[in-house]
């Protein structure tokens, strides 16, 4: 009946407007959209860490034209009679027990980003709507999800998580969603109905300023679908072309775009201890305390991480900052944890902490391959680990990998490989001479224990490096001490004299 | 038995009769004298031995050259070196027969604490087919030693411990235990101690200065 009445009404009016189409039915399935508003009603209160016992009455309030109002009222106070924009004197006069909580606006965004966050999991269109609601398009998601049921399942379980006090609501537009769910409204799955449902709705859920929603009391008009049912030239002119828009876009006469909310691409966040502190033991708590945040945002997200900065603060010196960086992406807490415990044992820090901020490097998508079929990841894994873990704490130039360079000269003909065998180097033809397994990080002089050596092969001349100046020219020989080692000694041209250049191990 | 034919759970916890994994030697005669015919995988080898350049390396080059060998059938595995006293030198290596793709280079900060966690690290990490380290006598005791075989047995990785020759008087939880000596133009292998087998002495002869590379390449 009603919905008969307001349609009608529409239909009456759409000929008097000239900029808008007229209203039509366009839930063709190609632009099908389905929203789902979530809204916070409590969200000024619940968002504060330090409310204390839920039991006691309490408010937030805000400062408006010199006057407090509450923002938000816990259970206890709602039930003395306080709501959401009483005068804190007549609350205080309500409840003389009261607490009272300044508004926290970003604690409150950081709530709402946060579930933000979360609800990517269920689409990747989420807007956030300041100051207490977010909006979700899960058009899209239904075929994920199996049904419209099961996405509010869950969104519902995780607002139970969160919060003491939720409403959402569906609705085929975003504005129409958002205010039913003001309004805690049934849900509009059909378009057909859902200028029946909006037209009930009282003018407040649509927030217009108060001054706005002056005029149109004045004028007569109580709810929404009064408003739709004025002539629309008159209504731009009289009241205001934006409030026009914003009730086409309620009834999907006009495009609502929503910008969309993007998680940031790093993570950042704080543990405070306390007290200031050295003791590493707490440290480790700390930092276990910050990785569960990590590894759940970076579960939430589905991405890796490759970098991972430890900051130790201190109360009157800039922080202590350690950088962790990992051989290939990970989202594996035990890993992370053990590189940070090794790296822990072993920094002394000469101040107190008073906090740890950790401070994820780039997000990247997970990727996962197909090699976890044949096992072969898991191994490359475990040794990245092994290399990470080595190199956190001795340093990443205590471990390395060998290679042969094609060098005449013995010092030369090796070098570090700090890709630890990554890539299989090129082959170099081996010197045909044998040469020691162990060489001396320099040739010692032997001048004085000469006599002593027993030569046993030899010579084998190398003369080379005249280009860069560090030209060698000796007489390679392999010789025989009285202790029966085996050696490898030269004689060095210019000087002549002996050098003990490596061992036959 | 093949050297890669080995798996963790054949042999765990058997008694010491139940054939044991090995990789041989390259050396008949040590081979010979060797319980199972090679060095015993998955498990602490002790060499002791006072002073470098009696054959120490060349009498495990068959070995290694073996176990680094490229087997796409196999994952890719390290030999880690932790705290060699010297520049492993590639060259030498390449040598032996040596696949020095494999090799891993450690070198802890000093410190006999850091250098058996790293011994510790690599065997545990299960991506060490080998680990060569040289500790001191005083930094292993029986409770670490014991800690290392037992990781070594589960990982089947070959942990070889350099230690001076004065270890030969602790207690070692080692399979087994041999001591090096020069003996002519052969090296002396004084098996100490070897799970399943008999202590005995054998000449290894001729791979440090002339007939290493011959013999590794020939396996």
């Amino acid at each position: 009946m009603i919905v008969a009445r307001v349609q009608q009404s529409l239909e009456l009016f759409a000929p008097g407007k000239a900029e808008a189409p007229r209203v039509a039915p366009r839930a063709t399935p190609s632009q099908a959209q389905l929203w789902i508003a979530v809204t916070l009603p409590s969200l000024a209160f619940e968002c504060l860490s330090d409310r204390g016992d839920s039991q006691a009455p309490a408010v937030v309030v805000e400062a408006e034209r010199g006057q407090q109002h509450v923002v938000a009222a816990s259970r206890a106070a709602a039930e003395a009679g306080i709501a959401s924009g009483t005068k804190l004197q007549t609350a205080m006069a309500l409840e003389a027990s009261l607490r009272v909580f300044e508004r926290a606006p970003s604690l409150e965004q950081k709530s709402l980003e946060s579930l933000a966050a979360w609800a990517e999991k269920l689409t990747p269109t989420v807007s956030v709507e300041a100051p207490e609601s977010l909006l979700l398009e899960v058009a899209g998601s239904l075929k994920l999800f199996g049904s419209l049921d099961a996405i509010k399942a869950k969104l519902e379980a995780e607002l139970a998580r969160r919060y003491r006090d939720f409403r959402f609501c569906v609705a085929p537009t975003a504005t129409a969603a958002l205010w039913l769910a003001r309004a805690a409204s049934a849900d509009v799955l059909q378009w057909r109905q859902l200028a029946g449902s909006l037209g009930l709705l009282p003018l407040k859920v649509t927030r217009w300023p108060p001054d706005v929603q002056a005029l149109l009391w004045d004028l007569g008009l109580r709810t929404v679908g009064d408003c739709a049912r004025l002539p629309r030239d008159g209504f731009a002119r009289r009241v205001g072309r934006s409030y026009l828009l914003e009730l086409d876009r309620a009834f999907g006469r006009s495009v609502d775009l929503r910008a969309e909310y993007k998680a940031p691409q790093s993570w950042s966040s704080i543990a405070e201890l306390g007290e200031e502190s050295v003791d590493s033991a707490i440290f480790i708590e700390a930092v276990e305390h910050l990785l569960d945040e990590l590894c759940a945002e970076l579960d939430r997200r589905q991405a890796e991480i490759v970098a991972i900065e430890l900051a130790f603060e201190h109360l009157h010196r800039p922080p202590t900052v350690e950088r962790f960086d990992l051989r290939e992406p990970t989202l594996d807490r035990e890993r992370l944890l053990r590189l940070i415990e090794d790296r822990l044992e072993r920094i002394v820090l000469a101040v107190p902490v008073i906090a740890l901020r950790m401070t994820s490097g780039v997000f990247r998508p997970l990727e996962r391959s197909n090699a976890d079929l044949f096992e072969a990841k898991p191994h490359a894994e475990r040794a990245s680990a092994l290399l990470e873990r080595l190199q956190g704490r001795f340093g990443s130039s205590a471990v390395y990998g060998l290679r042969t360079v094609s060098e005449h000269r013995p010092e030369k003909a090796w070098a570090k490989s700090p890709e630890c065998g990554g890539q299989p180097a090129e082959r170099e033809s081996p010197a045909h001479e044998a040469r020691p397994l162990w060489l001396l990080q320099k040739p010692v002089a032997i001048e004085a224990r000469r006599d002593s050596l027993e030569l046993v092969s030899g010579p084998e001349r190398i003369e080379s490096g005249w280009w860069d100046e560090q030209d060698v020219a000796r007489d390679y020989y392999t010789a025989k001490n009285e202790r029966g080692q085996k050696l490898w000694v030269f004689r060095d041209h210019r000087t002549r004299s002996w050098f003990l250049h490596g061992l036959f191990g | 038995m093949e050297w890669n034919d080995w798996h963790a759970h054949i042999w765990r916890g058997k008694a010491a009769t139940v054939a044991r994994a090995v990789i041989p030697t390259g050396f008949r005669d040590l081979d010979r004298a060797l319980p199972g015919g090679g060095w015993p995988l998955g498990a602490l080898t002790e060499i002791l031995a006072d002073g470098y350049g009696i054959g120490e390396l060349g009498l495990l080059m068959p070995a290694l050259a073996a176990l680094t060998k490229e087997d796409p059938a196999k994952p890719k595995k390290w030999v880690a070196w932790i705290a060699p006293p010297f520049i492993p030198y590639a060259p030498a290596l390449q040598q032996h027969g040596v696949n020095i793709d494999r090799l891993l280079m450690i070198h802890p900060t000093s410190g006999g604490k850091n250098r058996l966690w790293a011994i510790e690290q690599a065997v545990r990490s299960g991506s060490s087919v080998g680990v060569l380290a040289w500790v001191a006598a005083a930094d292993a005791d029986d409770i670490v030693l014991r800690r290392l075989q037992l990781a070594a047995e589960e990982q089947g990785c070959w942990v070889l411990l350099f230690r001076p020759a004065n270890a030969r008087l602790q207690r070692s939880p080692a399979a087994l235990r041999i001591h090096l000596s020069q003996a002519q133009s052969a090296t002396r292998v004084e098996i100490i101690k070897c799970r399943g087998g008999r202590p005995g002495v054998v000449d290894v002869a001729g791979f440090a200065l002339d007939g290493a590379a011959s013999q590794a390449s020939s396996r």
